[in-house]
């Protein structure tokens, strides 16, 4: 189709000229409340979070992690009973997860279990303006599972919460000479209003998004 | 020669339907508390809102004038992450390059994202009848798929549905599910379609998103979302076609945060929405799950012819819904009265430019031009004058109707001698007094009958007020 | 240019106001002269152009303008009572000169001196002085182009608040456009019917006695519908309240109904 790339081209080269819109000088306003001092960034992150209706846990170190998880799983107020936990990322498999199988919920890494009805894995960083988890396609992790499982637990060190978006990109693009095939900013479980307006939590991605804060 | 054929011209006839549907009016009805609450809430809370609204229009108008480059730039952004490019001039070298995507891949079936450019091009019924089936994921759009309907709104497409509706509809539909189950509530409904649409996800051998943004500076594409479908629709199969038009090209990452500070909030009020992902060429070597082909196929369809003229601001739309749902005519009528793909004012605006303006000549002319889409459009795209642009267009290509354009000049010829004016106005307004003056007001008046149908005209006073003036000598008439 | 000094005023009356409900130029009269101003009235106006424009046909657009702007631009101050036709010769003719440099001055200096009626006494005279009477529950509509084009929203409230023995009630929806629309009422009408449909069933159940508005082109549509419902409630132009013009007929009110007044 190169005819059309020659006619786009040709098109748009003859056309963009004929009136030059008025065009201010470009700027990029980041709004206040987006820019709190560093001490209050973990607390604006939590408020957005909790707002989009993620839950929040906080443990001390990464050893910890099973525990939380068997913690959450394990709450009397769930509905159904979880049957599987797919470890997503190389930090955590080598966690000691028997404390979770205790709980009669199998756990692997293995990557024919990625869709598991639990997925846990690690944020590269959060966002506070919105609550935001970023989530990266990297070596060993599934980008599908981010979606898949009813259930969505993620991992993020709390210094690793920065305050807006842009910050976001510059972080992953200094990580990363050549942008990872999957970036995704996940607020919250999916959801959708498609059904006259009303709010309903959980669609095709996962129903409920646990964060863990290290 | 449109893809899917356009109804823009029976508008009149569509929306005396709608406004009859009493199921539409009370979906229609929900829009105020719905949609424009919602996004008024938002607004509220960013002071900044009127500065960011500003700054995108600059971004898109500084994108536009020079948009050869930055789409020569994501071009090379996606060749060198492993991904191809394609362009297409038209409907039909879209739907053929897609086609021969497809058969490469051996697709028996096709999962899809929202996408109003599919609707554009009239994809699906193009993939059925080549014996591939496309399988609509996003609710809104699976559940006009089983409806055999088209969307009504480019952010909620099943927004004149009720509850109900949906209900029958998935009854009839997932006979699958033998026996009685509970589809009483919302949650129900949108579990059931998880259920359903989970299985077509693993079998589609392509995924056909659209795209809300291009990033030149890393050659992504971006797709802003809730339910985490379009993300399983460009994860899960082997290959990943993108099809966007070339217009939604954008400079870096930071211009898409500027963006998307201003998408959710005026599409649904939402501060952020449950995803935004980028897709940047085929999955990596290390990487578990991602397409093995990555193609974005980029479509023009009219919009280069719209670079460079007044009308160019058009270009900027960032698809949010705001000004369907602000509009007081998309409130009484709903989307498919405007019959073709994009309803509401940028309908009105954009339609014309891709289908000509001959077969959709009613869209601009159905509106009061009462502004509120303009107050409301986050980048600020001028709609109501290029809705009258058109109408001009209309005019001097002769395309009004004769009556109106008879008329007119009738008034013309008044407006400009105003002996003439004060003449007809007088003799006018003596024989409407005269005749009105018991009642005050006419139930039927000769000439005005679409007026009188729905309401009475009052009757005027017994002189004009330039007889009155004049006579009373009471202030300077000169 | 001022006659002693006094502001001189020109009153751009509108053809529909000058052909249907001619007492809202005389409350506009009144209420300027009584502000202090020396109010004049071009006897060549005819109409603003709106319904070229809005129709497409700019060259007729251009000679009505043009003739609009030669009869009003050599007074001090340009008054309209209509939101629409002011915004037409403030925000538009400026728009439909933009190419021709003789004429985009002329646009722009009468833009400049144009207003309408409510905003000209509150924001130009810091009139206050509003010494009118009126019993009953009054709602309020917002017309578009006043609204939007202009900024009218508190000013005539503010206004309405020097009336004697009224009172206000909020009106659901009451900046959503009733339908009117210049040509757009006749060439979608049942469209039209359904937007003043709901105008009228947000204004009756307001509990209003009474709806104003700046525009007439608003006021006899939603009266119509108003009279074509059979409902009791009376339309009147914001001037004629606030000129205390309220003891005749209102906006399509039938004779027995003023006898129960």
């Amino acid at each position: 189709m190169s005819d059309a790339r020659r006619a786009i081209f040709s098109a748009i080269s003859r056309n963009k000229k004929k009136i030059a819109m008025r065009c201010g000088k470009i700027t990029h306003t980041i709004p206040l409340h987006a820019r709190p001092p560093d001490r209050q960034l973990q607390k604006l992150f939590e408020e957005k979070a909790i707002a989009s209706s993620a839950t929040i846990d906080h443990i001390g170190s990464l050893k910890e992690l099973p525990d939380a998880v068997r913690r959450f799983l394990c709450d009397h107020r769930r509905r159904t009973a979880p049957q599987r936990l797919f470890i997503n990322h190389p930090l955590l498999t080598p966690l000691d997860w028997a404390t979770v199988n205790e709980a009669s919920v199998d756990v692997s890494a293995d990557p024919a279990f990625f869709d598991a009805d639990v997925g846990i894995t690690c944020a590269f960083c959060g966002i506070a303006e919105t609550g935001s988890l970023v989530l990266l396609s990297e070596t060993g992790v599934s980008s599908a599972a981010y979606f898949l499982p009813g259930v969505l637990i993620v991992a993020l060190p709390k210094d690793q919460i920065v305050p807006v978006q842009e910050t976001a990109w510059a972080k992953v693009q200094r990580a990363y000479s050549r942008l990872p095939r999957t970036v995704t900013l996940v607020t919250g479980p999916s959801r959708t209003g498609d059904i006259e307006q009303k709010l309903v939590i959980g669609a095709h991605g996962p129903r409920e998004v646990h964060m863990v804060l290290i | 020669m449109p893809a899917i054929k356009s109804t823009c011209n029976e508008f009149r006839v569509n929306a005396g339907d709608a406004i009859r549907n009493r199921q539409l009016q009370t979906s229609l009805a929900k829009l105020g508390d719905g949609f424009q609450a919602s996004r008024a809430a938002a607004v509220k809370e960013l002071p900044e809102f009127e500065q960011l609204r500003d700054e995108a229009r600059n971004i898109k108008r500084h994108v536009m004038t020079n948009l050869d480059t930055y789409l020569v730039q994501f071009e090379e952004k996606v060749l060198e992450s492993g991904g191809r490019v394609h362009w297409a001039s038209t409907p039909q070298q879209a739907r053929e390059t897609i086609l021969s995507i497809c058969r490469g891949a051996c697709a028996k079936t096709v999962t899809k994202g929202k996408s109003m450019v599919s609707e554009e091009i009239g994809l699906n019924d193009f993939l059925a009848e080549q014996g591939i089936e496309p399988v609509e994921t996003d609710l809104g759009e699976y559940i006009l798929q089983l409806r055999k309907e088209a969307p009504s709104h480019i952010v909620a497409p099943a927004v004149h549905l009720s509850q109900q509706q949906i209900r029958q509809t998935f009854v009839d539909a997932h006979t699958q599910f033998a026996g009685p189950r509970d589809l009483s509530t919302a949650e129900s409904l949108v579990d059931e379609a998880r259920k359903v649409l989970r299985n077509r996800f693993f079998q589609a051998d392509v995924g056909i998103t659209g795209a809300n943004y291009l990033i030149a500076e890393t050659g992504s594409t971006v797709i802003v979302t809730n339910e985490g479908n379009g993300d399983l629709t460009q994860t899960l199969p082997k290959v990943h076609i993108v099809l966007t038009t070339i217009e939604r090209v954008i400079p870096t990452l930071r211009d898409l945060s500027a963006f998307l500070r201003l998408l959710a909030r005026s599409a649904t009020g939402q501060e952020a929405t449950a995803y935004v992902s980028l897709s940047t060429g085929p999955k990596r070597e290390q990487d578990l799950h991602g397409p093995e082909e990555f193609h974005v196929v980029l479509l023009d369809n009219g919009r280069s012819k719209l670079l460079g003229t007044e009308d160019q601001d058009v270009l900027n739309c960032i698809r949010c819904g705001a000004c369907m749902n602000h509009c007081p005519v998309y409130a009484s009528v709903g989307g498919h009265a405007y019959g073709w793909v994009y309803p509401g004012p940028i309908g009105a605006a954009l339609t014309p430019a891709l289908i000509g303006l001959q077969q959709s000549a009613d869209l601009p002319n159905a509106s009061t031009f009462c502004g509120r889409c303009v107050q409301v459009c986050p980048v600020k795209i001028p709609l109501t004058d290029i809705m009258r642009r058109w109408r001009s267009r209309e005019h001097s290509g002769k395309l009004s109707s004769p009556l109106q354009r008879a008329l007119l000049r009738l008034w013309a010829v008044c407006a400009l001698h105003p002996h003439v004016y004060h003449f007809i106005a007088r003799l006018g307004v003596l024989i409407m007094y005269r005749l009105g003056r018991r009642k005050n007001r006419f139930r039927f008046l000769l000439f005005a009958q679409a007026w009188t149908q729905y309401r009475d005209f009052p009757a005027p006073q017994p002189k004009t007020f330039h007889a009155v003036i004049k006579k009373s000598g009471g202030i300077r008439y000169e | 240019m001022r006659t002693g000094n006094r502001p001189e005023v020109a009153l751009f009356v509108t053809c529909l106001v000058d052909m249907f409900r001619p007492n809202v130029g005389l409350a506009a009269v009144q209420l300027l002269a009584r502000s202090g101003c020396e109010v004049v009235v071009p006897k060549h106006q005819t109409c603003c152009g709106q319904p070229a424009y809005n129709t497409g046909d700019d060259k007729v657009a251009r000679r009505i303008a043009g003739q609009t702007i030669e009869i009003l631009e050599n007074y001090a101050h340009i008054v309209v009572p209509s939101g629409s036709c002011a915004g037409m010769l403030k925000e538009h003719y400026p728009k439909l000169f933009a190419s021709e440099p003789d004429w985009s001055g002329r646009a722009k200096a009468l833009a400049a001196k144009t207003y309408e009626l409510t905003d000209f006494l509150v924001n130009v005279l810091g009139f206050d002085n509003v010494r009118a009477h009126y019993d009953g529950r009054v709602c309020y509509h917002d017309s578009c182009a006043g609204l939007r084009e202009l900024g009218i929203k508190e000013q005539p409230r503010t206004l309405l608040k020097g009336v004697d023995g009224m009172s206000s009630v909020p009106l659901r929806d009451e900046e959503v456009c009733c339908g009117f629309g210049g040509l757009f009422c006749i060439k979608y009408p049942e469209v039209s019917g359904e937007m003043v449909g709901r105008k009228v069933k947000n204004i009756v159940a307001s509990g209003a006695d009474t709806l104003l508005a700046g525009d007439l082109g608003c006021l006899l549509n939603i009266a119509g519908k108003l009279t074509r419902e059979g409902c009791n409630i009376r339309v009147w132009h914001v001037a004629e309240v606030l000129a205390g013009m309220t003891s005749g007929r209102a906006i399509g009110e039938s004779e027995k109904r003023s006898a129960g007044n």
